[in-house]
């Protein structure tokens, strides 16, 4: 009988220019340790954002990225960029 | 150019390989063609995917050449609403082709709270940088006030967000921003955006 076994990793983690942290959740399903299939869930996390229910590795990188400086420059940077009232 | 044409039955993996000045630039074995450098040159050729798909690596390598197709993935996020933390329903499906991304999503909130704007964050790509204001639209379910009509949603260069806004009936085109005065209890929506990222 084959083994079926689903992991779920962050695989990727970015760090835009702004400050912003975007990471990608993988769900793999393996069978017999062979992977069968994959699908993936996406995150970003704003400077200023709640960060406290992330993965560990997630919240290591938004503690240092996230500082009060970015966190102002992003915030004056929304509103800049916004065009509507 | 010159070339070699090698049949390798010394291998284990017993490789067709193709070398030029004695360096392996493909090879053909059980399970393909691989190429370990340069580029794939078809020229007269369709491409015709016996099997139908075209799969790309999981993590894009970007193409700053305005004809290279680079990416494609497909998946789902977490829609939030900046300001509430609680929700019935949320619910999210992306699909990015090079730098363009077409997202979807539903939300469902109790109550607006205090809000003074209806931020939809989280987005899974970041938006490109620019001058240009990706529209997208904004379907209210329930939860809406009667007056706040047109619903349209627009996306905010350089961040994962786009604003909700709203114009009156008498008011024409001046949109006005959500907030807790336009919207009411028991609030459903569902949007769609379509954007060009930065990558």
């Amino acid at each position: 009988m084959s083994t079926f076994t689903e992991t779920k990793t962050v695989d990727q983690i970015t760090v835009t220019e702004n400050g912003t942290v975007l990471y990608r959740e993988a769900t793999r399903i393996s069978k017999d340790g062979e992977q069968i299939a994959q699908t993936f869930h996406r995150t970003s996390l704003t400077p200023g954002q709640d960060y406290s229910d992330q993965p560990d590795n997630v919240k290591a990188i938004c503690a240092v990225a996230h500082t009060p400086a970015v966190i102002a420059a992003y915030q004056a940077q929304i509103e800049a960029n916004r065009l509507g009232q | 150019m010159a070339g070699i044409l090698k049949v390798d039955q010394v291998q284990s993996d017993s490789n067709l390989s193709f070398q030029v000045a004695g360096a392996n630039v493909a090879y053909m074995n059980s399970t393909g063609l691989q190429m370990t450098g340069g580029t794939l040159s078809l020229s007269g050729t369709t491409i015709i995917p016996a099997v139908g798909q075209i799969a790309f690596p999981a993590t894009q390598n970007a193409s700053a050449d305005a004809n290279t197709l680079d990416d494609y993935e497909e998946g789902t996020w977490t829609p939030t609403i900046a300001g509430i933390s609680s929700y019935s329903s949320q619910l999210g499906v992306y699909v990015k082709v090079g730098k363009f991304v077409h997202v979807y999503g539903l939300l469902e909130f109790t109550d607006s709270g205090s809000l003074t704007a209806l931020d939809i964050t989280n987005f899974p790509f970041t938006i490109a940088n620019n001058s240009f204001y990706p529209v997208g639209a904004l379907f209210p379910v329930t939860g809406f006030s009667s007056g706040a009509a047109a619903p349209v949603l627009q996306g905010t260069p350089n961040s994962t967000q786009a604003r909700g806004y709203y114009t009156t009936d008498s008011s024409g085109a001046n949109y006005n921003s959500y907030n807790s005065t336009a919207l009411a209890s028991g609030i459903n929506f569902e949007f769609s955006l379509s954007y060009i990222a930065t990558a």
